[in-house]
């Protein structure tokens, strides 16, 4: 690699495509098609990287279907996953409004007092993944009882939907338990609307629930009993091959390359055979061949790799110290 | 179900105990409901086919159930392998298409049924041809004509027979025989076989059979002498039989499909392309204007406003001084102030959506709300308990009395709703209606057949009151007093038909009950409905569906003497009492009956109103010609409406009445009883079905146990057979066609080897 720096950026396939060449292995499918059947979400463990959250996304397009996409955080509430309230928005328009109206009534003395209209709540209020989901699945017109004046969907008609849930192990450990009934049911209330009234799913076009965990944290057993569980393990050697071939677009020939048959040895033994303390993922070990396929000139592509570019390139693969300290000696006497 | 059986009988036990030693031995967290959606799972698999063929491949689909973590993933992995082992041919491809073959046995069945009933009609088809092949052939490809001589003597166990008559070729020859039994016959034929009979009173006949060529001399006949009597019948006649059936086949087939016309073909298309012409909006208020009716439905609802108007002021103005000016208001009638004007919850029956009942409370709910009442209206289907709103959606009755508290409840329904069938005592669900203060029914029921469930429902649960003008002109009095209703005196001069009141459904039915019958049913209807009314109902009855839309604008187009239009609320309230505008359909005996009483004035004006109605339709909607009468048709428009109106062949006597033809029967008609014989009694498909069957069967019999008693009764059962088959075909209208396309896959196969019979017999 040249010391100068670049600006250069490796070409990498688009999330779409990625979601499009995903090769998901026959146990997710199967497992997949048993929450489909029976209508219950698919929970999704793994190491990550495995492709968890871009198996949601191959699952929507594969479907034909929309999805929504929630971000599990630690100060996530079960309310938003279905809506956020903007309460202080909501208070400043309100107080600008009385503001406004006040002035107008000096300067009209006199004359008729004009109308106090506080804003429409429902302007203030964003619907989250779940949320819309729910909403899509019901009528243009009872929906749109629900939604502000700026808030559109992109589908007129009743759909139905994916709900990609992400890492809901980050989530507080009662975020799980609280969305039980909703899970079942899936329904929900926005009491700042209405106390009554409940949204509830058209249950032909009920949402594919998808939530992916990376077993920081354990989740309830009321939780995973709910779900189709399956926890994604890591690809063999030929499954690798495919979804290497099929995400860079790589044909036979050039799969039959030296560099990239070293690289693939290279990347098994310090998965398999090494005490690294933390495994690099096949997400990484598809970063790292994009970055050797950038580095490596033609003529050198039937050569092994130097342990020099391997070296250089290591940050990609492994993230600790002291497995680095470990992964390069590995590779020196390997 | 049947996918639920296989599965608990074959897979289920076994994956059970592997699912069991799963929990117990190895800790599974796995509970009841676990194996409730595996279960679940299980038949949703086979139901979509797609149960794996190898019982390893299940594990896929199970673990994701049973597994809650990695190492649990894992470890299922290899126990299933090890359960698999055990249970190597669990889910074999066979059990699979046995499953699947339980789980849609209906639709496999129907797609035999179908590939049946076209390989029997092909084979039907390619029979008929196959025959008449042969027969052409047979006539033109006939052998030589021979000529010859036959020569011999007839003689008993003794001596020569003298008397005698001898058949030869189908010929008979009287006398032939001479003194010593000699005989001697010419004979000129195409026949390649021949039979040489003898037949003699006193001797047994004699029959042998010759090939081409025939002898010229014979040895002696040898007769015996005769031990019982007996008349032989060829069974050849068979084959002529066959042929008469497959004659009357095809006819039928060809009579059904090229009749252009038929009084029974319903249809009516016409008549909703018609309804979207003149559907009006603001019908009712057309219907009510200018008369008394309205200010009863005025009185509906101001009756509580009424009591506002009541105050008195002079006391009034005192209480309120007392109270230190707070507004008291005080009433003459010392009643309290109502706190809401008049509010009405209306529950409607639909029975069926052509009820002239259900758009009555329609467009009376309708008027009644437009003229400012407060009405919710609810929907219901036999049982009140569920009710049923656009706005609301399914709701129960207990739902409806949070919500609606203090209406007033309409039901427009027939009392017997409220009532158990068997016992007659009011249902238990009644007493929720107790929750209002007022509840009205208003029924359609005439008067005159109101009994015991009325008078029950009508002392505890609610007011019934007739669903007529004399009904809501008392609705206001019943809802302020609360008084019950007393039986009108006058509501109808005559009184319902006393035929109707007996059984009104077999007024629907398709048979005529009789030229006397009909005769009288249609002076009662004349009595009960009054000329006009029995004039507009004529007017009606031209349609072969009867329809609100069609009604109502028969009604407001017709006129009468004065020249105004005959329908008014009375006459329409009286139409939608009869049973057949309850069903929304009139038999053709009665359409014909009643169109052929029409005068020639009346027919006139109903032909102008449907031809105004019609002909906008087929010409441009600015040339609507105004028509008095209908001789003055251009030839043009004559072509156009003829046109118009052979395009859409719908009705039989429809067509023949607008097209000025006098409409009559197609069908010939066995007198009463004859016919109840023919066709009640021996219904078509036993004729055909056993008819076949019984000659097949006697056929193989005839076969295998040569008898002349059984000829000679098969021969004489098949004769009578035939001609009940077609008697039934020439007398038993159109529904013989029926009956005969739904039973035509059994009969084919019957007859499949019926003509596969006479086809052998033509050739052996």
């Amino acid at each position: 690699m040249a010391n100068s720096y670049t600006r250069e950026k490796i070409y990498r396939p688009s999330f779409q495509q990625q979601a499009k060449n995903y090769i998901a292995e026959e146990g997710l499918q199967k497992a997949a098609n048993v929450a489909l059947l029976l209508g219950r979400p698919l929970l999704l463990t793994g190491e990550p990287g495995s492709g968890k959250t871009q198996f949601a996304y191959h699952l929507a397009l594969d479907l034909e279907l929309d999805i929504f996409k929630f971000e599990a955080k630690s100060t996530s509430k079960y309310q938003d996953l279905f809506y956020t309230y903007d309460v202080l928005s909501h208070f400043h328009a309100t107080n600008f409004r009385q503001q406004k109206d006040k002035s107008s009534k000096n300067e009209s003395l006199g004359d008729e007092i004009p109308k106090n209209e506080s804003p429409d709540i429902r302007d203030y209020i964003e619907y989250n993944a779940l949320g819309k989901a729910i909403l899509s699945t019901i009528e243009k017109e009872r929906r749109q009882s629900w939604l502000g004046v700026n808030c559109k969907f992109s589908r007129e008609a009743p759909h139905c939907s994916v709900v990609l849930i992400d890492e809901i192990d980050k989530a507080p450990r009662d975020f799980p338990n609280d969305i039980l009934n909703e899970l079942e049911e899936k329904y929900f209330k926005v009491p700042e609307i209405s106390l009554q009234q409940e949204i509830e799913v058209n249950p032909d076009l009920a949402p594919v629930l998808v939530f992916t965990s990376n077993s920081e944290k354990p989740l309830s057993d009321a939780f995973l009993r709910r779900c189709v569980y399956y926890h994604i393990p890591f690809p063999k050697k030929d499954a690798l091959i495919d979804i290497i071939t099929k995400h860079l677009n790589l044909n036979n020939s050039q799969m039959k390359q030296l560099w990239l048959q070293n690289a693939l040895e290279l990347f098994y033994y310090l998965h398999d055979e090494s005490d690294l303390s933390r495994r690099p993922s096949s997400s990484e070990f598809i970063d790292w061949i994009l970055v050797l396929q950038h580095s490596i000139s033609e003529s050198d592509k039937d050569k092994k790799l130097s342990s020099k570019l391997i070296e250089d390139t290591l940050g990609v693969l492994v993230k600790d110290r002291n497995d680095q300290e470990q992964a390069q000696q590995l590779i020196t006497r390997a | 179900m049947s996918s639920k059986k296989t599965l608990q009988s074959s897979i289920f036990p076994e994956l059970s105990s592997f699912i069991e030693k799963l929990r117990d031995k190895h800790h599974y967290n796995i509970g009841i409901e676990e194996f409730i959606v595996l279960e679940k799972l299980l038949i949703l698999l086979v139901d979509k086919g797609e149960l794996p063929k190898k019982t390893a491949d299940l594990a896929h689909y199970i673990s994701p159930l049973l597994c809650k973590s990695p190492e649990e993933q894992l470890h299922f992995k290899q126990e299933f392998e090890k359960f698999c082992d055990q249970h190597p041919q669990l889910i074999e491809t066979q059990l699979l298409e046995t499953q699947l073959d339980r789980v849609q046995p209906d639709l496999k069945s129907f797609v035999q049924k179908k590939k049946i009933y076209n390989w029997h009609f092909t084979f039907l088809v390619i029979c008929t041809f196959v025959l008449l092949f042969i027969s052409v052939f047979s006539l033109f490809f006939s052998p030589a004509t021979l000529k010859g001589k036959i020569v011999s003597q007839v003689v008993d166990a003794q001596n020569p027979i003298s008397e005698g008559t001898i058949t030869f070729l189908g010929k008979k020859y009287e006398e032939a025989i001479e003194n010593e039994g000699f005989f001697s016959i010419e004979y000129t034929t195409k026949e390649k076989e021949g039979f040489l009979v003898v037949e003699h009173p006193r001797y047994e006949k004699w029959e042998r059979r010759y090939d081409s060529p025939f002898p010229i001399e014979e040895i002696p006949i040898e007769l015996e002498p005769k031990k019982i009597p007996i008349e032989l019948k060829s069974l050849l006649y068979m084959r002529y039989i066959a042929w008469a059936l497959f004659t009357i086949f095809i006819c039928c087939w060809l009579y059904k499909y090229l009749t252009p016309i038929s009084i029974t073909k319903n249809s009516s298309s016409l008549f909703r392309g018609i309804k979207v012409k003149f559907c009006s909006r603001n019908l009712e208020q057309q219907l009510f204007r200018d008369n008394s009716f309205s200010n009863t439905l005025e009185q509906i609802h101001q009756w509580k406003y009424e009591e506002i108007l009541d105050i008195d002021i002079h006391s009034t103005v005192q209480a309120t001084a007392k109270k230190g000016g707070i507004f008291t208001p005080v009433f003459t009638s010392g009643k309290s102030l109502p706190k809401y004007l008049p509010k009405y919850l209306v529950l409607i029956e639909i029975n069926n959506f052509l009820d002239y009942r259900n758009k009555w409370a329609e467009m009376l709910t309708r008027y009644l709300l437009q003229n400012g009442t407060n009405a919710d209206i609810y929907y219901f289907q036999g049982d009140p308990q569920w009710c049923y709103s656009k706005n609301s959606g399914l709701q129960r009755l207990q739902q409806l009395y949070q919500v609606y508290p203090n209406h007033c409840v309409l039901v427009f329904s027939d009392s017997n709703v409220f009532t158990d069938f068997l016992t007659g005592q009011p249902e238990k669900w009644v007493k929720i209606f107790t929750s209002w203060q007022h509840r009205v029914i208003l029924t359609s029921k005439p008067e005159e057949l109101w009994s015991y469930p009325e008078k029950l429902l009508n002392e505890s649960y609610f007011k019934i009151l007739p669903a007529t003008e004399d009904g809501l002109n008392n609705l206001v009095k019943t809802l302020k007093d609360n008084s019950s209703y007393t039986k009108s005196k006058n509501f109808s001069s005559a009184g319902f038909p006393r035929l109707l009141q007996k059984s009104s459904l077999q007024w629907l039915q398709n048979y005529s009950p009789g030229s006397a019958i009909e005769k009288e049913l249609c002076e009662q209807l004349l009595d009960f409905l009054d000329p006009q009314g029995y004039f507009w109902f004529s007017a009606c009855v031209l349609c072969p569906i009867l329809r609100w839309d069609t009604t109502i604008f028969l009604g407001r187009n017709l006129t009468d003497t004065q020249d105004k239009p005959i329908i008014n609320e009375k006459r329409l309230l009286s139409l939608l009492q009869l049973p057949w505008f309850q069903q929304g359909r009139m038999p053709d005996w009665l359409r014909l009956r009643v169109v052929t009483q029409l005068t020639q004035q009346q027919e006139e004006k109903i032909k102008t109103v449907f031809v105004r109605l019609l002909l906008p339709r087929i010409q441009e909607p600015q040339e609507q010609p105004n028509l008095i009468n209908t001789k003055n048709y251009t030839p043009s428009e004559k072509y156009e409406l003829n046109k118009y109106l052979q395009k859409k062949p719908e009705d039989y006597l429809f067509l023949q009445f607008i097209l000025g033809n006098k409409p009559s029967k197609i069908d010939l008609v066995l007198p009463g009883k004859l016919r109840k014989f023919f066709i009640k009694r021996l219904p078509m498909t036993l004729f055909v079905r056993t008819g076949v069957l019984f000659s097949l069967i006697s056929c193989i019999l005839i076969e295998f146990f040569p008898s002349s008693y059984i000829e000679s009764f098969i021969s004489r059962f098949i004769s009578i057979w035939f001609l009940f088959i077609v008697i039934h075909y020439l007398f038993a209208k159109n529904k013989a066609f029926e009956l005969l396309r739904k039973n035509i896959n059994e009969t084919s196969k019957l007859m499949f080897f019926y003509i596969l019979y006479v086809i052998f017999r033509s050739f052996f």
